[in-house]
């Protein structure tokens, strides 16, 4: 178990951070799950993911909503609380000591929104959400600068991209099946069986690789892609080319559903004119194409 | 990153659903184990340590007062329940499902990762008391070598604990008369002896001295945040 809470001794020098006497954030949400945290959690600590999330009810569509039956309800995966499940209950991990503030119980494979937070991106800028728990003036000006947030948020709109093509091909798998029910262990069994490869091209990639590919993850916003972009400029942009792994590792379950356009969500609404950034340096096309996407993104539990 | 195969002890340790020993009434952590602890999640040994009087002198009683009054150190209990059974060790963890878990993992107390193992005249033997609800363990579960290693090393830690506890009952016994300590200071001792022990033997290395070279190397290969 690495140091936790976080940087209290980053660099060797003292760092403040308000978390070594607050917990309120593993208190008082429902912290969304990506499958790869899933996996993650399920295979370091050693727990069936049944024994650790909780499927939460969706009303409005989400690139990580996930359907039973075709035509049913949509559904997200968060983490347990203890006792009976509420929104202000503490975190099944969460290790609760008296007189002291409480401690993450699986730090080292802890959740992406759990390192994110409390900072949040938007156009390049990592800047502190403005509703968040901590105490008032406990993140004095500047931290969000520290190169960790900006490599957390990374992170998190890398793994939820991906996330978002495992569940659309979940989807299209129940879509293909109208009249069936599928079980809630069925869809936690396809989620760490396509981690489980995909951890597996990570480690052929190696660490460095998986660095490079997750520092240039697009984050919003940006352009929608189609596979036709995403063939022909693969090649050249690493995060292309691993995005076109990952889809091929992840198009290899339920052979019989035809592979899906990229579920990348984009800032559709974007013009050309309107793209603050010049798309040629990062070796993509200068429009974004018109793609019916999800609408707004976002990164943010 | 890949993952190390649990040992055979490791895999009927997280399998294992009942925790009957994590239940048991009385824990008690290596000084070293406290030290670890302390410094690894940033608290302080009063949130998970409670402290007993003891009522025969032994090596590793602290005392408090001049009253002769022996004390001795456990881990904490979780929060009391409208249960019958008394509420267990305050890191268990449980699922929804019933299953438990220790959530100190790799950072658990010695007494726990050689549980049920004990050294009785130089052989490894099986405690007769484990209490185990599910299973009857048996030496061909454990790695011997390993099991007799870490209690080895548990002893030794004891007997540096115990030297610790005496440089303590010193200080307590030279204070003026009347004088009244509090667990705490206690505790802050500890610490600090064990802080002047990790400086001077891990002058040096890399490893911050927390954990066993093969855990240590799997958290510093996480990124920074």
């Amino acid at each position: 178990m690495s140091m936790n809470p976080p940087d209290a001794r980053e660099d060797g020098k003292a760092t403040p951070v308000p978390c070594i006497t607050c917990d309120a954030c593993c208190r008082n949400y429902v912290v969304p799950v990506s499958g790869e945290d899933i996996w993650k959690l399920s295979t370091r600590q050693r727990l069936d993911p049944s024994q650790f999330v909780v499927v939460v009810p969706e009303k409005a569509p989400r690139p990580d909503a996930f359907r039973l039956a075709e035509g049913g309800p949509l559904h997200t995966l968060a983490l347990d609380k203890k006792g009976p499940f509420s929104i202000k209950r503490p975190c099944v991990f969460l290790i609760e000591l008296p007189g002291s503030a409480a401690r993450c119980g699986v730090y080292d494979d802890r959740p992406i929104v759990c390192s994110t937070y409390p900072m949040s991106m938007w156009s390049g800028v990592v800047a502190l959400r403005r509703d968040v728990l901590c105490p008032p003036g406990g993140w004095p000006a500047g931290s969000a600068l520290q190169p960790k947030w900006r490599t957390a948020m990374q992170r998190l709109v890398f793994q939820m991209d991906i996330y978002g093509e495992v569940v659309a091909r979940w989807n299209a798998r129940v879509a293909a099946r109208p009249g069936v029910s599928f079980v809630l262990p069925e869809y936690l069994s396809y989620v760490i069986n396509v981690y489980s490869r995909l951890n597996e091209l990570q480690e052929a990639i190696g660490p460095e690789g998986v660095k490079g590919v997750v520092g240039t993850w697009p984050t919003f916003p940006r352009p929608a892609l189609d596979a036709e972009t995403v063939a022909e400029f693969a090649p050249r942009v690493p995060w292309l080319r691993y995005f076109a792994l990952a889809r091929g590792v992840i198009d290899e379950f339920y052979p019989y559903v035809s592979p899906l356009p990229p579920a990348l969500r984009a800032n559709a609404d974007a013009t050309a004119a309107e793209q603050p950034v010049d798309l040629v340096t990062a070796g993509l096309p200068t429009a974004p194409r018109p793609v019916s996407g999800h609408g707004p993104s976002r990164c943010t539990p | 990153m890949t993952l190390a195969s649990p040992t055979k002890k490791e895999a009927i340790w997280i399998a294992c659903r009942e925790k009957t020993c994590c239940y048991a009434p009385v824990v008690i952590p290596g000084g070293h184990d406290i030290w670890r602890i302390s410094r690894s999640l940033l608290v302080q040994p009063t949130s998970f340590l409670v402290y007993f009087r003891t009522g025969q002198p032994r090596r590793d009683a602290f005392h408090l007062d001049h009253s002769g009054r022996e004390f001795r150190l456990a881990l904490a209990k979780g929060p009391t329940r409208r249960t019958k059974t008394a509420p267990p060790c305050v890191f268990l963890m449980k699922t929804r499902d019933g299953s438990h878990r220790c959530s100190l993992g790799d950072l658990r107390p010695a007494v726990c990762r050689t549980f049920p193992a004990e050294v009785v005249d130089g052989v490894v033997c099986v405690r007769p008391d484990a209490g185990c609800a599910c299973r009857g363990w048996n030496l061909s579960d454990m790695d011997l070598d390993e099991e007799w290693s870490d209690l080895t090393e548990r002893q030794s830690d004891l007997e540096t604990y115990c030297a610790i506890v005496d440089k303590w009952n010193s200080l307590v016994a030279d204070a003026p008369s009347g004088a009244l300590f509090v667990f705490e200071q206690f505790c802050q001792h500890v610490l600090k002896e064990y802080d002047a022990r990790e400086q001077s033997s891990n002058a040096g290395t890399a490893s911050n001295g927390l954990l066993p070279p093969a855990a240590a190397e799997g958290s510093h290969a996480q990124d920074g945040r």
